[in-house]
């Protein structure tokens, strides 16, 4: 039965009993310089550090779940997304009635609810990682992140980057260093890697390394479908718009989505391909990433041990990369991924283009996009003079004048210098972008 | 939502029969903790059909720091009954049961207990007993996970007498097209393509697939050198030069595609040698384990399409490739409608297998034998006893090039001096001592030690005291943790000192203790092991993993 000492031993040293072995105990292959074992290491996971999570999915519920037990205590979590039923298969923060409603909520409810109880405290935020700025990010000492997609992932490892201050010797303030583990799923693998601002490679430094979204080219959907995919693609992309002008396909609705089976069966059956099925086009409209929750319990259990590990000195930390590989027996890599030497985020470099002088502003702006090691959306740039360009709604009609005009013209109108250091910035990363265009 | 069904996202992984592998599997933990707890989360959340835990223990406070599924209230209650409570909560498709009984008393008084498992998972047990459970699971034919973690360390070991798998997955298929034997319909459809005619238009002519480019090649070729296949790098440029000579231009992707898969038609067809050991074993059908008896009956049957036809059951099916759609699905048909054909071959031999009329009187008898064995696990499957899924032959069918069958090891013959794979662990530590980084070795002779240090002593070593943490109260530890290493070592032909003492320092800090993360990864892999083991889809572990989260590496031995 719960003893009266129990209760009212408010640092929890009993419930930790297993982790205060390793938090008070000193270690071997622990940096002697920095772990110092004992009440204050405790006193400081408990009582000061602070952890964001981004995401509350499948890696998100995970997370919290480690941190609550890892001594961790005051956590936030942030997430935009609701419940949906094809969570509950590893989500297991959610129940079926809980369909609908917010991911952060809930999640943060259910972990307060059980970890209560040793301070454990998560404050959720239903909303975009974009809607926060810097201001919030800077109360966090390290920053956990489980997310599917690598926009936000771009976004938040160029946020944290651009936080950082330097002083007169251009040295970094280590209080202005937030650690950023971030990790990903697919089926049975996985990664999780340690970004510490501009002392490691970067969420960028590694942005060639990931494949192209597949895209079935347009005239291979149009002219020769050969799978039941381009059969999908086509209709997604060409008959949606036809006989839907004005409305957005909604991926959500059993009634737009079987709308977009029946007329890919439809074409399918017109082709003779075999193997158009609801599934199939759910699959493809909505680019599902097959998930399970084994894989993404192990790689949220690497990153908050790294977690802990950087928190407390307690171990050596990842550097700076696992792979675990789980379809064909069990593979693991840890390596270091190397820095970029122009990474656009972590090398502060002045990245070198040369382009032949007749090309168009808007050729500049679609090679920035095209480049696999940039991949800007929406570029804006401006020259020590002058703004040679806004992609702003607002601002855009503007500057549209000038697209079609050569870099010598820009040149010669003195809207940019010849060889001049432009920036260019991207609503898609908070970091500034430096190019210096030689025109041949 | 577009799907009312929760499993939308692992089905696209393991398909309905894998779930349905899932949902028929009933699963025993020896464990409640929280190695037992987060393994079972992902077994409950994909949806076992039954799960089982057994542990005596009792819910203290400190389990409540690093085990999610007990709550303040269990305190004091049987923990294998509070952690069943709130692991069911996840999933109501999911039964289960609690037995608080320890496992050393059910191994002695009921060891008859384990036989109804699909599958038994052991969390934390003292290698005397884990050695026991294996031991019966070899007996009883059952798939065994052993599972061990310590502060930052942990080992995941499989066990299972013979796991057959249909599915592996094999990322890098070279693929099943038949180039350098075409058969009849295949051959015929690719010489009547006549990418030579000056009135197949430019369109028509950059979208004739490449395996129609490649086969007329490769007919070229061997018209020229006596039916030969390319093998020298001059004949393989000769090929080229074949398929160069089809071009219009450069501006042709599918003739890229018939340049990059080039090398497809050299390679003269072949068997893998690990499928014909497995066809060759099918041969003699009896004797194998009862619960793989559809896949030895379906084996046999291929083994015997296989000595009438020199080749597997072609697998029927055809990669994207650039092509108009309808010489695509025309060369698609092709291929599915041979692959059908030799599916009826196999299904008929199945049929006489199973029916006892297949003439040879030893076999048919061999094979009444196996359904009689299948009779018992049938019972408990609910499958008819005398019909193999005909979606099941298909699907062998289908993989029967990529086939694999593994048989483990025993705890009883990794643990013993005479049969312990003493060449394996010396190999990973003479790459220890070459490169500190690149063998986790020393962590599992470290382990060995300990449990050694566990069984004679009676406690774990360093959790003599919860409170006093200095060096002097750990150094005895460190000491007779070194001694049991010494012992370890030698006695697997290892310098006795192969063991650097910080390893051991290091185990000694942990005092036994469970630290979540580790709890949680192991778990995360033992499940993702469990899944691989149940649905017989992807290759398993082979067959141990160390796991060292100090410096987030492992590695796979197999002892």
């Amino acid at each position: 039965m719960v003893g009266d000492g129990d209760v009212v031993m408010s640092d929890g040293a009993d419930r930790h009993k297993h982790l205060c072995k390793v938090l008070y105990r000193k270690s071997p292959f622990a940096d002697e310089d920095c772990f110092q074992p004992g009440e204050e290491t405790r006193k400081y996971l408990q009582e000061e550090c602070k952890v964001l999570v981004i995401g509350a999915g499948g890696l998100g519920c995970e997370i919290l779940k480690d941190l609550a037990l890892s001594g961790f205590r005051d956590i936030h979590v942030i997430d935009m997304d609701t419940i949906d039923i094809t969570n509950l298969n590893r989500q297991f923060l959610f129940r079926s009635r809980d369909v609908g409603r917010p991911k952060a909520d809930v999640a943060a409810d259910f972990i307060n609810r059980r970890c209560g109880h040793m301070g454990v405290n998560v404050t959720p935020h239903n909303c975009k990682i974009q809607d926060y700025a810097e201001d919030f990010y800077s109360q966090f000492n390290v920053i956990i992140a489980g997310l599917d997609n690598i926009t936000a992932r771009r976004w938040i490892n160029s946020l944290l980057h651009t936080m950082v201050e330097f002083d007169e010797d251009e040295n970094p303030d280590g209080s202005t260093i937030k650690p950023l583990l971030d990790g990903g799923t697919e089926g049975l693998k996985g990664q999780s890697r340690v970004i510490i601002p501009y002392m490691t490679s970067c969420f960028d430094c590694s942005l060639d390394s990931f494949p192209p979204q597949v895209n079935y080219p347009m005239c291979t959907i149009a002219e020769t479908p050969r799978l039941p995919e381009h059969c999908i693609e086509y209709v997604l992309v060409v008959e949606w718009d036809k006989h839907f002008p004005n409305r957005k396909l909604n991926t959500d609705s059993p009634q737009d989505m079987k709308w977009i089976f029946d007329q890919a069966k439809e074409r399918a059956d017109t082709f003779g391909i075999r193997g158009v099925t609801y599934s199939l086009t759910m699959g493809v409209v909505k680019r599902i990433i097959p998930a399970v929750a084994s894989t993404n319990a192990l790689i949220a259990a690497s990153l908050v041990n790294e977690a802990l590990k950087i928190s407390t000195y307690c171990g050596p930390v990842l550097n700076t990369y696992m792979m675990y590989m789980g379809n064909e027996g069990v593979y693991i890599h840890t390596f270091e991924y190397e820095k970029k030497d122009d990474c656009l985020v972590c090398s502060g470099t002045i990245r070198n283009l040369s382009m032949p002088a007749a090309t168009s502003l808007q050729g500049l702006i679609d090679s920035l996009c095209a480049d696999p090691s940039l991949k800007l959306q929406r570029p804006s740039i401006t020259s020590d003079k002058a703004v040679v360009f806004m992609s702003s709604p607002l601002l855009r009609k503007d500057h549209e004048y000038k697209l079609p005009m050569t870099l010598r013209q820009l040149v010669d109108e003195g809207v940019l210098g010849e060889n001049e250091v432009l920036i260019v910035t991207d609503p898609i990363i908070p970091s500034k972008l430096k190019i210096r265009i030689a025109l041949t | 939502m577009a799907t009312d069904d929760k499993y939308d996202r692992q089905l696209r992984m393991w398909g309905p029969h894998g779930q349905k592998a899932l949902a028929e599997a009933s699963v025993c933990c020896v464990g409640s903790n929280a190695i037992a707890t987060e393994t079972l989360k992902n077994l409950v959340l994909p949806g076992v059909a039954h799960l089982t835990i057994v542990d005596e223990a009792v819910v203290e406070s400190a389990d409540l720091g690093q085990n999610f599924f007990v709550e303040m209230q269990d305190v004091g209650h049987s923990r294998a009954k509070a952690a069943l409570k709130h692991l069911l909560e996840l999933n109501p498709d999911v039964k289960g049961e609690a037995v608080q009984q320890s496992v050393t008393s059910l191994l002695e008084k009921d060891e008859g207990f384990f036989q109804q498992f699909t599958l038994i998972i052991a969390a934390q047990t003292p290698q005397r007993d884990a050695v026991a459970l294996c031991e019966l699971c070899h007996r009883y034919n059952k798939a065994f996970i052993h599972l061990r973690g310590v502060g930052f360390i942990g080992t995941i070991r499989l066990f299972a007498r013979e796991h057959a798998v249909i599915e592996t997955k094999n990322e890098s298929d070279f693929g099943d097209l038949r180039l350098t034997e075409p058969f009849k319909e295949l051959k015929s459809y690719a010489m009547s393509v006549d990418v030579s005619s000056s009135s197949m238009d430019e369109v028509k002519h950059a979208h004739v697939p490449y395996v129609v480019i490649l086969l007329k090649a490769l007919e070229q070729f061997r018209n020229n050198y006596n039916g030969r296949l390319p093998s020298t790098a001059e004949e393989k440029e000769t090929f080229k030069q074949f398929i160069l000579a089809m071009r219009r231009s450069d501006k042709e992707v599918n003739f890229d595609e018939a340049l990059k898969h080039m090398f497809k038609a050299f390679k003269a067809y072949t068997i893998d040698s690990s499928v014909k050991a497995i066809l060759d074993d099918a041969k003699s059908i009896s004797g194998h384990e009862p619960n793989n008896t559809a896949f030895w009956i379906v084996a046999k049957a291929v083994a015997q399409f296989e000595s009438a036809c020199g080749r597997l059951p072609l697998s029927g099916t055809l990669p994207d490739m650039t092509a108009d759609t309808d010489s695509f699905i025309k060369l698609q048909s092709i291929y599915r409608q041979r692959a059908e054909g030799d599916v009826a071959a196999v299904r008929a031999s199945v049929s006489s297998f199973l029916s006892g009329t297949d003439g040879d009187s030893g076999a048919g008898t061999a094979v009444m034998g196996v359904i009689n064995g299948m009779r018992d696990i049938n019972e408990t499957h609910h499958h008819h006893p005398t019909k193999i899924d005909d979606e099941y032959i298909q699907r062998f069918c289908k993989h029967a090039h990529s086939i694999a069958l593994f048989r483990y090891r025993t705890l009883a013959e990794e643990t013993k001096p005479d049969t312990a794979m003493k060449d394996n662990i010396r190999e990973s530590y003479d790459e220890f001592t070459a490169d500190e980084t690149s063998s986790e070795v020393p962590w599992y002779l470290a382990l060995a030690a300990w449990e050694v240090f566990r069984e004679e002593k009676g406690y774990v070593a360093g959790a003599k005291t919860d409170h006093d943490h200095s060096d002097d109260t750990l150094a005895g530890d460190v000491e007779a943790l070194k001694g049991c290493a010494r012992r370890v070592c030698t006695a697997l032909d290892l310098p006795a000192d192969a063991v650097p003492d910080k390893y051991l320092q290091e185990l000694v800090r942990y005092g036994g203790c469970e630290l979540h993360t580790t709890a949680s990864f192991l778990g995360g892999v033992a499940s993702q092991e469990a899944v691989k083991l149940i649905t017989k889809q992807w290759i398993p572990l082979q067959n141990t993993l160390i796991w060292n989260g100090l410096h987030s590496r492992g590695a796979v031995l197999e002892l």
